[in-house]
């Protein structure tokens, strides 16, 4: 078992306004206005974020094409096709999980509450983006890491995408130190923070990053496959 | 119709919230929601005018064209916004009883989900259609629902759901709605859902946008 934790300064996290953009959907009438908040934001929400993330590297790792699930440390997960087609040549893989905290959150909430709905909505896609972002740096880590033993890692993967129930965050986090970079899970499986991110990353030899496969998945309502693909 | 009406119902549609707003930039400098609203008042339009021919219609042309997909969620959010300003103004007219609702919305997030972006969405254009809407908030308890209900017995409910995990507590909440009133209608949202869960779940509607809410809203007939 193999551990790493990383302190993220909240400056190096790059998030674009062509990222909000896509997100929020802005026409010509209302970007002066979309740009001004994000303006306010790109200038203050730096400051509320508050950036952890790690992961875990178990070594035990066996797939079962016939289930298309994969058992790490011996626990199933039911991953279904499109991961599992991405995992199944891994020979360890990375238990992650990343984390902005709350302030953004609620920084958010009270906008929200204050019937500054536009701009509390564009704090919660710049949270959003944030954790995103920030565990791109932890999945670089990673990557050098495997690199030096020969290794190559896959892209990430998370309950709730691509058919992976959320309901699996459970034993997700069963094999990861309770408390782990300051996020704990809900008996409905939700983060909190609420802004974190947690799932599988595959390492091995074979192991190179490929594409979401976006396109075949069915999850109609999954905003990552709609934006990608202009569905 | 009165040219304040049209003007108003312009101003919501576009977000148009008061004339110190700049948006949208069409309008700039022109007065909004707010002024225009109070100038109705003030040369004697009815309230229930105001709201009924002036504020509903704009809503509801801006939550049709988001159900069209012809503007985005800052268009809906804006026009919200001018609409409570007005319905600032309204406020007493509502109290007193001269100008009555369409009936009363109560809102709110399945117990153990926090989501509510979609959730204040739905029930700010619900409102703007002239609802009266009590939003109890994210992580309601079954129990919440209840009291509320026994507040308001012949209002409609709403519950959202964002999770895969949270949408099946759901259920528990219908199931003890309608044993206690078996005639409040419950209508259902969130990502994750669909009709067919919200059959099984004994729902009476899934609402995939907040316009759809409303049509199926003002079709009750007992709210």
């Amino acid at each position: 078992m193999h551990l790493q934790k990383f302190n993220i300064q909240s400056r190096s996290i790059g998030i674009n306004r062509a990222e909000i953009y896509a997100v929020l959907g802005v026409s010509a009438e209302v970007q002066a206005l979309v740009d001004e908040y994000i303006e306010e934001v790109f200038m203050n929400g730096p400051e509320l974020l508050q950036v952890t993330g790690g992961y875990l590297i178990a070594e035990d790792v066996k797939t079962d094409s016939k289930l298309k699930q994969i058992l790490v440390n011996g626990i199933p997960f039911n991953i279904k096709k499109n991961i599992f087609q991405q995992l199944k040549a891994s020979e360890k893989i990375a238990v992650f999980v990343c984390t902005i905290g709350d302030a953004v959150f609620e920084k958010s909430r009270t906008l929200m509450k204050n019937n500054e709905m536009l701009h509390g909505y564009i704090y919660d896609i710049y949270g959003s983006l944030a954790v995103e972002n920030a565990m791109e740096q932890v999945q670089a880590n990673l990557k050098l890491e495997m690199a030096k033993t020969g290794s190559g890692i896959s892209n990430r993967y998370s309950p709730g995408y691509c058919g992976w129930m959320v309901a699996e965050q459970k034993k997700l986090f069963s094999l990861l130190p309770p408390g782990f970079c300051g996020i704990s899970l809900s008996d409905s499986c939700l983060m909190q923070p609420i802004k974190s991110i947690s799932g599988f990353i595959g390492i091995g030899p074979e192991i190179r990053p490929k594409g979401y496969n976006c396109e075949v998945c069915d999850s109609s309502q999954c905003l990552y496959r709609n934006l990608k693909h202009n569905i | 119709m009165n040219e304040i009406i049209e003007k108003l119902t312009t101003c919501i549609e576009f977000g148009k919230i008061n004339q110190k707003s700049p948006f949208p930039p069409s309008m700039r400098g022109e007065v909004g929601a707010d002024e225009l609203t109070r100038q109705a008042l003030e040369a004697g339009i009815k309230p229930v005018e105001i709201l009924e021919q002036g504020l509903i219609p704009g809503m509801n042309a801006v939550g049709l064209k988001f159900s069209q997909g012809k503007v985005f969620v800052p268009e809906m959010l804006m026009a919200a916004k001018a609409m409570s300003m007005a319905l600032v103004h309204l406020k007493p007219y509502f109290m007193s009883g001269e100008v009555k609702r369409k009936g009363t919305f109560i809102i709110g997030t399945v117990f153990g989900d926090l989501h509510d972006i979609g959730k204040n969405l739905v029930a700010m254009t619900v409102e703007g259609a002239g609802w009266e809407v009590i939003d109890l908030g994210v992580d309601v308890k079954t129990e919440s629902f209840l009291d509320t209900l026994e507040k308001y017995p012949n209002c409609a409910v709403g519950i959202s759901a964002l999770l895969t995990t949270t949408m099946g507590n759901m259920e528990s909440v219908v199931k003890l709605v309608k044993e206690k009133y078996p005639l409040t209608k419950v209508l259902v949202g969130g990502a994750p859902l669909n009709t067919e869960f919200s059959n099984k779940i004994g729902a009476d509607f899934y609402s995939r946008d907040p316009q759809g809410a409303v049509a199926y809203l003002n079709n009750l007939q007992n709210c």
